[in-house]
């Protein structure tokens, strides 16, 4: 937000290196276990997310690999290195589960929220709004170390028979449809994620509201502040009914409990409200504050105050407050009445009014304004794109007659993949690229990110793109085979998977090769557009900053 | 550099407000749960 | 703005001043007829469903209150009996009072449609429009019938205690919100024969403040009896039973001798108005019992 203009000599803070020494009297563990700096904790949960995402992403790898072709080729060659069970077909087909299982859940609550609330919000929303740290430092360490056990147990959940459950967990496969302890413990990851996400959530929101600065009020906020309390609200209504949900999963599989089992009187679809009822504004958890990021960089690169600050703000809490009554768009074909599918087909749409105003808004930013297309840039005006392409199809499956020949077909998989894969993280890149000087001190490499943007971009429509076409041609998602008249759109796919890992191999190397060789970065290297408050201060920002109240006009 | 006391002023009331406030956030999502669980041992959906 | 000359104004408010924004004496009132409201449906919801509609209720009311004090921060510093709420006292900025009323109210609204539904959600909105809009911004400095249609504001706790239970209306919920509709401007002039200089000062054109005393005790008398009439009507109607019945009857009985006794007495100063701190200070005690024997009329039959 360019109308908070600044008072440079509020900033003297800064200039006083007496808290330098901070982080030269502790020791490695001291600083980084059992840390309660908001600045090392936004990293730690970074470098969890990078983490995860290899992870998860290497999980997408394999079944790109198996589905290259038609037939069942390496499934049956992986399932022998896991222990336990015969080697036959189902026990391929269950290992095929497990992947879909795990990649979803691995992408969802260990790389993309991690990242964009724990890593990004941790760094920057205190800095932007002038408190000194978050308002709870200690719970934000419990929040990160959370992830570890729940990561952990759902790395785990393999070697003990696996859950193939798929990220949703629907009743009855995850209640007797899958005994062993592998789905209980993936429900315990969800658990412990929930819980680190629910407590995140509580601090931001109460850092937010209580922790600004004099003069830095609710409406002058940065916009990225903005998209983190909205996404905080979000989760702190939808991850309880997801851990209420799964508990009485946990229950039903191990204490005799019948709540989704109609054998005694309960409803598997009842799960299934419940689960999108947090599956929904989830959808919104991860992308907002990608909006927030884009409405940054957008502005930054534009050297425009963002068009329509008040709508933008507000276009997201009404995406917010509306995620909440669409849940059971993504149930249309489970017997619903057909005024209800009318309801929240009509209701679904209406989300695209809001979304669309900060398209135009994005748009208008940089209408007139003074654009550099450096790497931040590219990424956002990428993501704008890309999230439009999965906001259309996204249009597309609202209506409930349309989606009872999409439902579960790979035309679904195309559209929450342009809006994750291409949105999401898109919008991660972007904040990444915008704020690695800040956080580092250094200056990526320019030439490697705008190869890495282009190779990725390429990569990755290659990749999703063709499977609006075979979702058309009725292919099924989860399922490892398929007919021979579906193997050239999917062999490009394929190919679009290791043109994206080349993108990714060159993001790692300008990773480290800036770590370890990169220019020196400035306090702003972005000049005059950048007028949030962390661009005041140093780069890296001092270990301790604004002890003394930074002045807001 | 000591902050000044103003600022530490601030500081204390913005404290007490934080910890008024998570605990009555802390609250809500206990009541969430609660909700939920009555609303699935009702048997009905929202 | 420099935070060596005024450091009053720049410090955050206390969390007590938003509680206090929120005008609790008030909220616990609305609780209880919520409460009522709720307890005498015939359909009972399970504990933590309740709570939250009750909460909500709360919350709402909480958000009316911050909502109202925002909008009348210039009258009550002229009021020696609201001079020292969070807003005249400098305690907190407008903006502040704003965002957290719009913000409360919102939250209390949404959680009871996602949590109780959606007529009791709409009615909880427009309770809170209707305080703040009708009430507070249109008719209290416009009109001295204020207090009779912003005592409609007033009313919509049990009535939506009850819809958050049934879901639905029906007749008795409507005469539990007519009772404490007209019950309203007696109990509210009553305090402003008391207090009425306190009114003038502040511009606001109450009823004794535009009129004469005694134009405004007829009136009080015109409402008690009809007041009188609604509160019977759930026994005569056959929504509620005999201990119901028998508790209104006595009670509005008494309400309208003491309000009687208001008129006849014709007191000048309020040193004098015996009478009519009488009938306040039963009019408090008269409308948690008729609530109170109502709910426990229909939970015991």
């Amino acid at each position: 937000m360019t109308d908070t203009a600044l008072t440079p000599s509020a900033f003297e803070a800064h200039h006083d290196d007496a808290h330098a020494h901070d982080t030269h009297e502790m020791s490695f563990f001291a600083r980084w276990f059992m840390s309660t700096n908001h600045k090392d904790i936004g990293t730690l949960y970074l470098i969890f997310a990078i983490v995860a995402g290899i992870i998860g992403g290497g999980i997408s790898g394999l079944m790109r690999a198996e589905l290259a072709q038609p037939g069942i080729q390496y499934l049956g060659y992986w399932a022998s290195f896991l222990p336990g069970g015969e080697q036959g077909l189902d026990h391929s087909l269950h290992l095929w589960n497990v992947l879909i299982t795990a990649h979803g859940i691995i992408m969802v609550f260990f790389m993309v929220m991690p990242a964009m609330i724990g890593g990004f919000g941790n760094w920057f929303v205190p800095i932007m709004i002038g408190a000194p740290d978050m308002a709870f430092p200690r719970m934000n360490n419990i929040s990160f170390w959370l992830l570890i056990p729940a990561f952990t147990l759902l790395l785990a959940s393999p070697f003990f028979g696996g859950a193939g459950n798929g990220w949703t967990l629907y009743a009855p496969l995850s209640t007797y449809g899958e005994p062993g302890p592998s789905t209980d413990m993936a429900i315990l990851a969800l658990h412990l994620a929930g819980a680190s996400s629910i407590l995140g959530a509580i601090n931001f929101i109460t850092t937010i509201f209580n922790m600004r600065a004099p003069g830095m009020t609710l409406h002058k906020m940065p916009l990225f502040v903005w998209s983190v309390l909205v996404t905080a609200f979000l989760l702190l209504l939808s991850l309880p009914v997801l851990a209420a949900a799964i508990t009485m999963l946990l229950t039903d599989r191990n204490f005799g409990t019948t709540f989704f089992d109609p054998a005694g009187g309960g409803d598997p679809i009842l799960y299934q409200h419940l689960f999108w009822f947090f599956g929904h504004p989830e959808v919104y958890i991860m992308i907002l504050p990608g909006f927030g990021i884009v409405s940054q960089v957008i502005s930054t690169f534009s050297k425009k105050p963002v068009f329509g600050y008040l709508g933008m703000a507000y276009a997201m809490v009404a995406i917010g407050v509306v995620g909440f009554v669409v849940w059971a768009h993504h149930m249309f074909t489970t017997g619903l009445s057909v005024n209800t599918k009318m309801y929240f087909t009509a209701a679904t749409m209406v989300i695209a009014v809001p979304t669309g105003i900060k398209i135009f808004s994005w748009i208008a930013t940089m209408w007139g304004g003074s654009l550099t297309f450096k790497t931040p840039m590219l990424w956002a005006i990428g993501f704008i794109f890309m999230f439009t392409v999965g906001g259309v199809t996204g249009v597309v499956l609202a209506n409930g007659g349309i989606d009872d020949y999409m439902q579960d077909s790979y035309y679904v998989v195309a559209h929450f993949h342009y809006v994750l894969s291409l949105g999401a993280v898109f919008s991660l890149f972007s904040g990444f690229y915008y704020w690695f000087p800040k956080m580092t001190g250094k200056m990526y490499n320019e030439f490697l990110g705008q190869l890495h943007y282009w190779v990725f971009f390429a990569g990755v429509n290659l990749l999703f793109f063709p499977m609006h076409f075979l979702g058309l041609q009725n292919m099924q998602r989860r399922v490892p085979d398929y007919t021979d008249g579906l193997a050239h759109w999917n062999w490009v796919a394929s190919i679009g998977y290791a043109v994206m890992a080349v993108g990714m191999g060159v993001f790692f190397v300008n990773l480290i090769w800036s770590l370890l060789a990169g220019k020196k970065a400035g306090d702003n290297p972005w000049g005059e557009g950048a007028t949030t408050l962390e661009w005041t201060l140093s780069s890296p920002p001092p270990y301790h900053q604004f002890e003394t109240l930074p002045k807001i006009d | 550099m000591t902050p000044d006391p103003h600022s530490d002023l601030v500081r204390k009331r913005q404290r007490s407000r934080a910890t008024a406030l998570a605990l009555l956030l802390g609250a809500f999502v206990v009541l969430v749960f609660a909700i939920s669980i009555a609303k699935i041992q009702a048997g009905m959906p929202h | 703005m420099t935070t060596a000359t005024m450091p009053s104004t720049t410090l955050p408010a206390d969390w007590r001043d938003f509680f206090a924004l929120t005008k609790p004496r008030v909220m616990r009132s609305v609780v209880l007829t919520g409460l009522c409201g709720m307890l005498a449906a015939p359909v009972h919801l399970p504990f933590a469903l309740g709570f939250t509609a009750i909460l909500c209720i709360a919350l709402a009311a909480g958000a009316a209150g911050a909502l109202n004090q925002w909008y009348e921060s210039d009258i009550d510093a002229l009021m020696k009996r609201t001079a020292k709420r969070p807003l005249p006292a400098g305690k907190m900025d407008r903006e502040t009072a704003l965002h957290f009323g719009v913000g409360l109210g919102v939250f209390s609204v949404l959680l009871m449609g996602l949590a109780i539904g959606l007529l009791a959600a709409v009615l909880l909105a427009v309770s809170i429009l209707f305080y703040v809009l009708i009430y507070t911004v249109g008719l209290k400095r416009l009109t001295p019938q204020n207090i009779v249609i912003g005592g409609a504001a007033g009313a919509f706790p049990p009535l939506i205690g009850w819809v958050a239970a049934t879901g639905s209306l029906s007749t008795l919920p409507l005469l539990m919100f007519a009772i404490i509709f007209l019950w309203t401007p007696p109990h509210s002039w009553a305090l402003a024969l008391l207090i009425r200089d306190d009114y003038a000062k502040g511009g606001v054109p109450m009823l004794p403040v535009v009129a004469s005393a005694a134009t405004t005790r007829w009136q009080m008398l015109f409402y008690a009896v009809l007041m009188a009439a609604a509160a019977v009507s759930p026994w005569a109607l056959g929504l509620a039973g005999i201990p119901y019945g028998a508790v209104a009857t006595i009670g509005s009985a008494v309400f309208l001798a003491l309000t009687l006794w208001v008129v006849v007495a014709r007191a000048g100063t309020p040193a004098e108005m015996k009478a009519e701190r009488f009938l306040f200070v039963y009019s408090i005690g008269y409308i948690l019992m008729i609530f109170i024997s109502l709910a426990v009329d229909r939970l015991i039959a």
